[in-house]
């Protein structure tokens, strides 16, 4: 659709909404700057790389699948980083830049979004992008992903113009392009005649934009993607997923290797250049290492979820009293080992972000037994056995687990610890007859609304008439200062309605060959701009 | 390993003796039965003492003392959870052996049965026979694996599984015994003084596959104990919060480098065991069946 | 021969068709609705109902075997579950390192069996002997699984001279691949060693007592031509079912090998089949690996002939 009245707008300011956006995730970035060099020097030694060779990429073991719009599982995410690309990026503050859109424009009632596309794209077959590619990967997204449908509910219509994509919406929604730029979930533009081809059939051909093409999956042996040579770079440089990427291996391989062990020790004998998913208790020995460089990925938290749909956890007292009596420091301790890589602090939100709030502290690291006999007595608690999912293929999963169930069995509860391989979790949290609390992680968001607690579709289904009031408000308001307001509530209320129980905070530890020219960690392994060694 | 050969007792030889001194007998020639004896007994002791015996609790957690490696307080160390290594391998080995023993009686019982069917039977035989060598067909731990897969993790099917492997074995031994008994003469001689056939059958065969079986039993308990590690340790066996040897190596693993008490201490145990009872095993077929003596 | 051959071949039929018989009922004991596994359970009832059709599963048991057996003789085995690409393909994919695997345990087992059971045979009685004998009890005793945990602590943590895990194809060079294989190829094949010695011990000494071999001896013939040209051809046969019986033992053994030294396998396949409950590739793997075993014990059988030429059946 032409959009003439959306010409007729106030052309907002890109640039001062992309810094109010920036201003938003600032403190995430001065934990990102750590490891981020001055961007002269960091361009210039780009220049320096040169190309060729393969990177083996030693991963936590094998993909359910690599559409990585039909999944929120990070590894896919991950593997599939350099072959897909989205209209936003985020670049290394947790800025959103535009990517495959060149800039965007937003009516002044914020309900109207208009995309202008970069004209110089192709796909890996070839073909070159045009706005009905990305309407038809924007709808399958609405449709497909667990991100999507939350946020298609508030959309009213999405049209293809000449060179640009109008997106209508219902009410104003403030994250719509932090959305759009995640790579988890991810709204990944692909050709419309191959999304058309699969309908609701899982995806067969993995065809997109990225520096790197999809070549073929061995199952159980690796994922293996070679340089795509018709990449058209975006223009810029280069700063977390955003910007130009260069691709300077010919080959990429993702092994899956499913013992930490095995993936520490074959960068330690240069069989693999990065490996991923590195235990936190391993951390001491591995900085001494001559061979190795050790990446810290900050942001990620712990966390139970109850089951609020269905069966026992409904009870929101008794939720209450399980998270009353939760100590979190035997847990974390347990769990992550070394105390530098893990915080306790009732803030979801790092320190020196703008979203760092203490409210709901008082609900947060209880830890008190009787008070929480006393509410479970309240809550009509007769010691029926608590359904907790967890597997042993996730480490950390396990021993939380472990931790805690022995702390509420000292409490009085019964916990029927269910131990089960991932994909078979993944199966049982969708249905709510089957569980009352399992466990997982949630890495870093720039923006709190991509939070899965938040979304009532996710498993946990957190569903009150309270939050999704607050959370509506949230999402609509526009004036960033009101909604680190509202963010406070909402975050109190996560704690006084206990929606989930969130343990603390932990960095994520990768390792890499020692100076590997041009690596720098990230939550998902960003390959490009990366000189090979082999 | 399969001790195939079956040479029941030739006729004329006493059908028993009595079990003690038989057992005195068989110590005193050969010494190193009675060090593997002399292990198992002291295993099955500390096994059934171990709530005295343990000095914390196995389930306990103590975060704060994770880690730690042997010393006082935690002579075999402790876990990533803070619990002590000992008190668990003491606990473990309560349900090694409770495996080990239950898998070789219902091994043993239903190989006998039968055994004592494709024996008397010839039809049933053929079925039978073919279905046993059909199933020692498989690797044992293998076919383990895919049943635990069927029957998901736990003790009990843990017991199932392994007792479903090691069954044709105690099976190819009676079967053999009673091939050979029923053409002896003593049994026409019985016979021919008039006693049932099935109560001469029975009790001429049971007492003299005895020895063989006795010998395979002792065998199939420290297979089982040594499945029954390596299921648990490929975490298919029993559930991971119940202490067993395999599995606290199997959660050691990840800490190799760091703390690889986790990992020495059941391994030790379950070495002792096996060894024990492969002794003693030894001991009983070169004792009770002279021509498979070799030195 | 040749008869003894096909009489040998038919015989096998039986005993295959009962191993196929129990790999199929496996996944049919199991609770649950494969159909519904399938596709998830967002399905619909009648979407389930269509799928079950269209699998044969709503079939009586008998003729979805005979089904499953006629496609398995021709070479299909299914479909996995989880990786969506045909089980056939998926075990070839994953033959070769157990394979080399085995092999390579074999040859450390035989490699320190046969020595050490010919020493001690020699030798009988005295400390090497009793040594060595003791040394066997003990292998027989350790968890191949914890050797190999033992192996990697020594000599890849401790003294850094071997890779802790991980497998290179012999393709990509002979010498890497080795490097690769030999600590999993000694944690597979000591504990196997230790049958073999005692066999080797035990029927040669058998043979050594015999008549002929003293009057070789006494005609002049020294110890070592004995040993070589008559006692150990005799001794082979026992030693050759041990043989055998060590192949099958390997082939189970590689299972957690391969799991401690993260190989590519069979081993590792059918671990990580269990987990993720893909029972085409379970039944898959037994089957094949069941057919391996009977046509090695078949082979073994034949060398018999080779070996001894008394032996007639």
């Amino acid at each position: 659709m032409a959009g003439d009245s959306g010409r007729r707008t106030d052309r907002a300011r890109v640039t001062r909404r992309q810094f109010l956006t920036a201003v938003a995730a600032v403190g995430a970035g001065t934990a990102a700057a750590r490891w981020l060099p001055g961007r002269a020097a960091e361009a210039a030694a780009l220049a320096a790389l040169r190309r060729g060779g393969t990177l083996r990429i030693a991963e936590i073991g094998e993909p359910l699948t690599l559409d990585p719009t039909a999944t929120t599982a990070d590894l896919t995410s991950t593997i599939t980083l350099p072959i897909f690309e989205e209209l936003f990026a985020f670049d290394a503050n947790w800025n959103v830049r535009p990517f495959l859109a060149d800039g965007y424009t937003l009516s002044k009632d914020g309900l109207r979004y208009t995309f202008t596309l970069r004209k110089d794209v192709s796909f890996h077959n070839g073909k070159k992008l045009t706005a009905d590619d990305v309407v038809a990967s924007l709808n399958r997204w609405g449709r497909v992903s667990p991100r999507g449908p939350s946020v298609y509910a508030n959309v009213d219509a999405v049209s293809a113009g000449p060179g640009t994509v109008v997106m209508k919406l219902k009410a104003p929604f403030a994250p719509l392009l932090a959305f759009l730029a995640l790579p988890n979930g991810a709204a990944a533009i692909m050709p419309k005649e191959i999304l058309d081809a699969a309908g609701t059939q899982p995806l067969k051909q993995f065809v997109g934009t990225g520096p790197y093409k999809f070549v073929e999956w061995a199952a159980d042996r690796h994922v293996h993607l070679t340089r795509f040579d018709q990449y058209a770079a975006r223009p810029g440089a280069a700063s977390g997923y955003a910007g130009r990427k260069d691709a300077l291996a010919d080959d990429i391989f993702y092994y899956p290797v499913s013992q930490v062990a095995t993936r520490i020790a074959g960068v330690q004998s240069g069989d693999y250049d990065i490996a991923d998913g590195i235990n936190q208790d391993a951390y001491v020995q591995l900085a001494k290492d001559p061979r190795l460089d050790v990446g810290i990925i900050p942001g990620s938290f712990l966390t139970f979820f109850f089951n609020k749909r269905q069966g026992m956890m409904v009870n929101e007292k008794l939720r209450q009293a399980v998270a009353t009596a939760l100590a979190m420091q035997p847990i974390m301790s347990a769990t992550f080992g070394n105390p530098s890589l893990y915080t306790i602090d009732p803030s979801i939100y790092p320190k020196g972000t703008p979203w760092y709030t203490t409210a709901g502290a008082a609900m947060y690291d209880v830890h008190n037994v009787e008070r929480a006999k006393q509410l479970a007595k309240e809550a009509g608690y007769s010691g029926q056995p608590i359904r907790w999912l967890t597997t042993q293929q996730y480490d950390y999963m396990y021993k939380s687990t472990v931790v805690a169930s022995s702390q509420l069995q000292a409490a009085g509860f019964k916990v029927d610890m269910q131990v089960m391989d991932w994909a078979s979790v993944l199966d049982h949290r969708n249905k709510p007859a089957d569980w009352d609390i399992f466990v997982t992680s949630h890495g870093f968001v720039p923006d709190p609304a991509l939070i899965t607690v938040f979304n009532a579709a996710y498993p946990g289904w957190w569903e009150t008439p309270t939050k999704n009031e607050l959370f509506k408000e949230f999402t609509s308001e526009t004036n960033q200062g009101k909604r680190v307001q509202i963010w406070a509530k909402l975050q109190a209320l996560m704690y006084q309605e206990a929606a989930i129980v969130r343990p603390g905070a932990f960095n994520l530890l990768e390792v890499s060959r020692k100076g590997l020219p041009g690596f720098r960690a990230s939550y998902w392994i960003v390959p490009w701009n990366v000189q090979a060694v082999k | 390993m399969v001790q195939d050969a079956v040479r029941p007792r030739p006729v004329g030889a006493p059908a028993r003796a009595g079990s003690g001194a038989l057992l005195w007998r068989m110590i005193r020639r050969r010494r190193i039965v009675g060090v593997g004896l002399g292990l198992i007994l002291a295993i099955l002791a500390v096994a059934a003492a171990a709530p005295v015996l343990a000095p914390h609790d196995p389930l306990a957690l103590d975060v704060p003392a994770r880690l730690l490696p042997p010393g006082p307080g935690h002579p075999f160390g402790t876990d990533e959870f803070g619990r002590d290594i000992l008190s668990r391998t003491l606990y473990g080995a309560r349900l090694s052996l409770m495996v080990g023993v239950i898998v070789t009686l219902a091994a043993t019982s239903a190989g006998i049965v039968v055994g004592l069917i494709a024996g008397t039977s010839p039809r049933a035989d053929r079925v039978l026979m073919r279905v046993m060598d059909g199933l020692m067909a498989f690797p044992d731990i293998l076919l383990a694996i895919a049943l635990m897969a069927s029957l998901g993790p736990s003790a009990r099917n843990v017991i199932l599984s392994l007792a479903f492997v090691y069954t044709p074995r105690i099976a190819r031994v009676v079967r053999a015994s009673v091939l050979v008994i029923a053409s002896q003469e003593y049994v026409e001689a019985a016979r021919a003084v008039g006693a049932r056939r099935a109560r001469i059958l029975v009790r001429h065969i049971l007492v003299n596959s005895a020895s063989p079986v006795i010998v395979q039993a002792t065998f199939i308990t420290a297979y089982a104990m040594l499945g029954e590690a390596a299921l648990s340790f490929l975490g298919v066996g029993v559930p991971p919060q119940i202490p067993t040897w395999g599995g606290i190596i199997s959660q050691g693993q990840v800490y190799l480098r760091q703390a690889p008490w986790i990992s020495i201490f059941p391994g030790a145990a379950i070495i002792l065991s096996v060894l024990g009872l492969n002794l003693v095993g030894d001991g009983l077929r070169d004792f009770l069946d002279p021509r498979l003596r070799y030195s | 021969m040749l008869a003894y051959l096909t009489a040998r071949l038919f015989a096998l039929l039986p005993v295959l068709l009962v191993v196929a018989v129990v790999v199929f009922m496996l996944v049919h004991v199991t609770p649950g609705d494969p159909a519904r596994v399938l596709l998830g359970q967002d399905a619909t009832d009648a979407q389930v109902a269509a799928l079950r059709h269209a699998l044969g599963l709503d079939r009586p048991l008998a003729v979805q075997f005979v089904w499953w057996l006629g496609r398995g003789l021709r070479g299909d085995l299914g479909t996995s579950f989880f990786l969506h690409i045909p089980v056939t393909a998926d075990i070839l994919q994953h033959v070769g390192p157990t394979a080399t695997l085995s092999v390579l345990g074999l040859a450390v087992a035989l490699l320190i069996g046969i020595p050490v059971g010919i020493v001690s045979a020699v030798l009988r009685n005295s400390w090497l002997d009793q040594a060595s004998q003791a040394l066997a009890m003990l292998g027989a005793a350790v968890p191949s699984f914890w050797l190999g945990l033992s192996l990697i602590v020594l000599f890849a943590v401790d003294l850094g001279w071997l890779p802790s895990s991980g497998y290179r194809s012999p393709a990509g060079g002979i010498w890497q691949s080795l490097h690769y294989l030999i600590l999993p190829a000694l944690a597979l094949g000591l504990p196997n060693s230790s049958l073999i010695i005692r066999f080797t011990r035990s029927s040669l000494l058998d043979v050594l007592g015999n008549d002929y071999i003293r009057t070789a001896h006494a005609k002049g013939l020294s110890l070592e031509r004995v040993i070589a040209h008559h006692a150990l051809r005799n001794a082979l046969v026992p030693i050759l079912t041990v043989v055998g019986l060590t192949f099958a033992a390997l082939m189970g053994g590689a299972v957690v090998t391969e799991t401690v030294f993260s190989l590519p396998g069979i081993g590792q396949l059918v671990v990580s089949s269990v987990l993720r409950r893909d029972y085409p590739v379970i039944q898959g793997v037994i089957l094949m690996v069941a057919t391996v075993y009977v046509v090695i014990n078949l082979a073994v059988d034949l060398m018999y002939f080779v070996v001894d030429p008394r032996v007639r059946y």
